[in-house]
């Protein structure tokens, strides 16, 4: 039997090798409160310290899942929650861990961390992890069933083990029919922070510049455009309220290809953002598979992005969308009221000028003559932003140049947008490819004329051109920027930081590519590959099918102990059973030690006008069952026999 | 093949049988542990997470890996010889398995009797080997043993295999003794002669030794008396001490147990006493003797009365 000797060290090594990666995601006081139990667990266990009682660990319990509930409820329930309750639950454990079952039931738990872990935290690294936690797991699992060996010993078989199931999971891994999307999603997973909102207000994109999160990589074949062709289109923006511009609803293109020269073929790496918009250079051409190309160039998902997505696109930067169509009026709409000194200069060009180029290259002049500043930190702005920024503190983000320009633009009379989106993105110099971040979030404005359709103007350009050309660092120098914006006067150490961080990303990038992404059409792509001339639905229908009744063989294969007593039918057994029932109906009962001879000596003695028959079943009996095979005749007869004997 | 594995020789074992294959079985943790593979399949299907899926075909595969490693770890094993010495009543009936092992590490295989307790046995390796098995008695007679079990969950305890040998062999039981302080002669014995059980053949003549309390007079050597050369006693075979006779009959307290545990705590004395005895059952007697296999011969009778 298995020895009730509890390893409290091991199951703590294993719980905080398993855990590391999600406590590094939470607050330090999880990880504080983990140590703390775990230390006790450890400490208890070789200084024989009391251990807490069933009230204590509930009292406790208690306790930690209020904490995560209190400050981890940002994200609704699921997200950083329930990696918190998970790691409350895993530093108790080892606590409640008293009996073999215990330890066994907490190692299980340790592999639903793991997974979790993976669910979570969607990198190269948690890959290489995830085998060493399962290694440190499975260890725990073989030294809770054999404790008499050394723990090194049991490491070893463990890995051995590890490395020779490695084929069988690549094959499974390959072979295992996937879905072309997902089923249903659950709402609340941790991953998938938005960007920026679907409208814009000032401040709404000056934000983000405090974030360093990676918004989405692309790949380009061939060269990476120059900086100037880098606008990333996200969300056009139509309806303006006198302070916030916000979409409105936009309908689906009906012509949904287009030509175009100088094309850019590349592909788009999207982090989960829970938001349906994609982003494009300008003007994408076609939409990708899965996505619908807006009246207005916007690409849209089918539905929000919860996981990391890759799209390839064509944009051609000489593309203009060149109708007005229906969209003319929504291009001019104003508030009534508001701003009304914007309001009075734009008619005022425009009554002077007469046309809308005029009146374009007037406000283009106007932006670039009159002292407008580029800055993170505006001065706040009052009832009539508009007026106060252009009139007033002159100074201002992306989103108060493109707000003010288009608000001017519409006012005279000039169809306008806004667009918000990305501009630029870090070249990574290790993979060729860009990395877009929050930071790079940018607001410019579109201008329908009649011989041009709608194009582009960038205000921030106008009075800052370096932003386009250099980049935001460069264009905000004597600004307080966070940290890794800092470009110049960066250390030594911190560059060498840097460099690490690029390569990551770019080992990262290369790993998501060919195993996060490894989907249905990789797998139809790899099996009809392998097997030409069958249809690639048919391969997985085979696979699917033979997957199933490998399962099903297993499982019949596999007996349940607590079937196994049933199964184990003897019909010779059961017989003579049934013999000695009868015989000890009668006051002749047989001792677990008799056998069938000396039984039949016994009853015999007792029941001498029994002597015969019983004498002759237990012959019978004892040839059945010792010696020879058995028959069916025989048998049957010996049943005939026994069933017949009647000893009252 | 260099190894038979049916050898049709072995003492104490039928031949081997549809009963010697080896089955799977789940302990309770095997299903539990087959329930979260499944629900972490279906969450990598619901997520489309290939890390998801990676880790639950690592595990699977592990899992199926595992079984091969138990599988092996109870493959080849046969079972030579399997024998017990007699015990009595009370005490563990201790049998002894000869096994022929395919040489390669074996751990933690467990061997079972029956319903008895498992007898672990941490390391095997070699070809041969001895393990020994016991199984509580509850009564005289004989212990049977049909089913010998051997398992392994070997390595992770979440599945096994166990095959099955049947048995032939028997351990007998003696009723427990009865200590006994001191014979007392006048109750228990009866003179050799009182049984008309012959001795003294001079073929038996062994030599003289000088006389003892006890000594039977007709063994006297009265010529060296005669001579002045002291009380001799003649010495014979096997006849150094009375005869004695144990007998049912003269018990007259306790039941059937209660009195062949009492014959058998004399039988135990009177051996130990080196002297000679016999044993009177009804319908049943066993002459006289000593030794050994006498003992044996006597404690064999009580244990098989009834």
């Amino acid at each position: 039997m298995k020895a009730e000797k509890q390893h409290p060290l091991l199951i703590v090594t294993v719980l905080g090798i398993v855990i590391g990666p999600l406590l590094l995601n939470l607050p330090v006081w999880v990880a504080g409160w983990c140590l703390t139990f775990w230390g006790y667990a450890v400490l208890a266990h070789k200084k024989g310290w009391p251990w807490p009682g069933r009230l204590v660990c509930l009292i406790l319990a208690c306790i930690g899942f209020m904490a995560a509930l209190a400050f981890l409820g940002e994200g609704g329930l699921g997200g950083q929650m329930f990696i918190g309750l998970l790691s409350v639950m895993a530093g108790l454990k080892p606590l409640e861990t008293k009996t073999h079952r215990d330890s066994v039931v907490t190692l299980f738990m340790a592999y639903f961390i793991i997974i979790s872990s993976l669910f979570i935290i969607e990198n190269f690294f948690i890959t290489l992890y995830m085998f060493v936690s399962v290694l440190a797991t499975t260890t725990g699992l073989v030294h809770l069933n054999i404790p008499v060996r050394r723990l090194k010993n049991n490491l070893r078989l463990t890995a051995i083990i590890m490395l020779q199931a490695m084929p069988l999971m690549v094959l499974l891994f390959i072979l295992f029919p996937r879905a072309e999307s997902i089923f249903f999603t659950l709402p609340g997973r941790y991953q998938g922070r938005s960007g920026f909102s679907e409208s814009m207000q000032p401040g709404s994109i000056s934000r983000l510049v405090l974030e360093d999160r990676t918004a989405f990589r692309a790949q380009f074949q061939g060269e990476i455009p120059n900086a100037p062709d880098l606008y990333w289109r996200g969300l056009v923006l139509w309806h303006f309220d006198g302070k916030s511009w916000t979409r409105g609803s936009v309908s689906e293109r009906y012509q949904s290809s287009f030509r175009g020269q100088n094309v850019f073929q590349y592909d788009v790496i999207m982090e989960p953002h829970r938001k349906k918009h994609l982003f494009t250079l300008d003007l994408p051409l076609s939409a990708p598979p899965l996505t619908r190309l807006m009246e207005d160039f916007t690409l849209m998902a089918r539905w929000p992005m919860r996981k990391t997505h890759r799209y390839q696109v064509r944009s051609s930067p000489n593309t203009r969308q060149r109708e007005l169509g229906h969209q003319g009026h929504r291009g001019l709409q104003l508030p009534e009221n508001g701003n009304p000194e914007a309001k009075r200069l734009a008619r005022g060009w425009m009554s002077r000028l007469g046309s809308p180029e005029a009146v374009l290259n007037q406000a283009v002049r106007y932006f670039q003559q009159n002292e407008f500043s580029y800055t993170l930190k505006p001065p706040l702005l009052g009832e009539n932003p508009v007026d106060d920024f252009i009139f007033g503190g002159k100074r201002g983000y992306c989103e108060h140049f493109a707000s003010a320009f288009a608000y001017l633009m519409r006012a005279a009379g000039v169809p306008a947008r806004i667009v918000i989106g990305y501009l630029g993105g870090d070249r990574n110099p290790y993979g060729d490819y860009l990395i877009v971040k929050q930071y790079h979030a940018h607001a410019w404005v579109e201008i329908f004329l009649d011989n041009q359709g709608w194009m582009r103007l960038d205000p921030t350009a106008l009075v800052a051109p370096e932003r386009v050309s250099l980049g935001l660092a460069d264009s905000l120098l004597s600004e307080n920027l966070p940290g890794f914006l800092k470009q110049t006067r960066i250390g030594r150490i911190r560059s060498y930081f840097r460099k690490i961080a690029y390569m990551w990303d770019a080992i990262n990038l290369r790993w998501n590519a060919w195993f996060m992404e490894y989907s249905r059409r990789e797998q139809v792509r790899l099996l009809t590959g392998a097997i030409p001339s069958v249809s690639a639905s048919r391969i997985a229908w085979m696979v699917g099918l033979g997957g199933l009744l490998a399962g099903v063989a297993v499982m019949g294969w596999i007996r349940f102990t607590g079937a196994k007593k049933a199964e184990d039918k003897d019909v010779v057994k059961e017989t003579y059973d049934l013999f000695c029932q009868k015989l000890e109906g009668v006051g002749i009962g047989r001792e677990a030690s008799q056998g069938p001879k000396d039984f039949a000596e016994m009853a015999g003695l007792t029941r001498r006008d029994l002597r015969e028959p019983i004498e002759s079943i237990s012959r019978q009996y004892i040839a059945l069952r010792y010696m020879g095979p058995q028959d069916q005749v025989s048998q049957q007869s010996f049943r005939k026999v026994v069933q017949e004997f009647d000893p009252n | 093949m260099l190894f038979n594995p049916n050898p049709n020789s072995a003492a104490g074992l039928r031949k081997p049988g549809k009963k010697d294959r080896i089955t799977c079985f789940s302990t309770r943790y095997g299903g539990l542990f087959i329930v979260a593979l499944l629900g972490m399949l279906m969450g990598s299907i619901n997520y489309n997470n290939n890390l998801g899926f990676l880790f639950t075909f690592l595990l699977g595969s592990m899992l199926l890996v595992s079984l091969v490693h138990s599988y092996r770890n109870i493959q080849g094993i046969v079972l030579d010889k399997l024998q017990a010495l007699p015990v009595f009543e009370t005490q563990d009936a201790i049998f002894e398995m000869k096994l022929r092992l395919l040489p390669r590490q074996r751990m933690a295989v467990r061997f079972r009797l029956d319903d008895g307790k498992d007898v672990m046995v941490g390391r095997m390796s070699g070809s041969r080997m001895r393990v020994s098995v016991a199984l509580p008695t509850r009564k005289r007679g004989r212990v049977s043993p049909r089913v010998l079990t051997i398992i392994s969950e070997y390595p992770f305890g979440l599945f096994g295999f166990q095959t099955t040998r049947q048995l032939f062999a028997d351990c007998l039981v003696y009723p427990k003794p009865v200590p006994v302080q001191n014979l007392s002669m006048q109750d228990l014995f009866q003179a050799h002669s009182a049984e008309g059980v012959a001795v003294d053949s001079v073929e038996d003549f062994k030599g003289l030794r000088t006389f003892q309390n006890g000594d039977a007079p007709q063994h006297i050597f009265w010529k060296a008396f005669s001579k002045g050369q002291g009380l001799m006693v003649k010495e014979f075979m096997g006849e150094a001490a009375p005869r004695l006779c144990f007998s049912w009959e003269k018990i007259k307290q306790g039941d059937v147990e209660k009195k062949l545990s009492m014959l058998c705590g004399m039988v135990l004395k009177a051996h130990g006493m080196k002297l000679t005895y016999g044993i009177r059952l009804p319908g049943q007697l066993i002459a006289p003797g000593k030794g050994e296999r006498h003992k044996h011969a006597c404690l064999r009778a009580l244990a098989l009365f009834r």
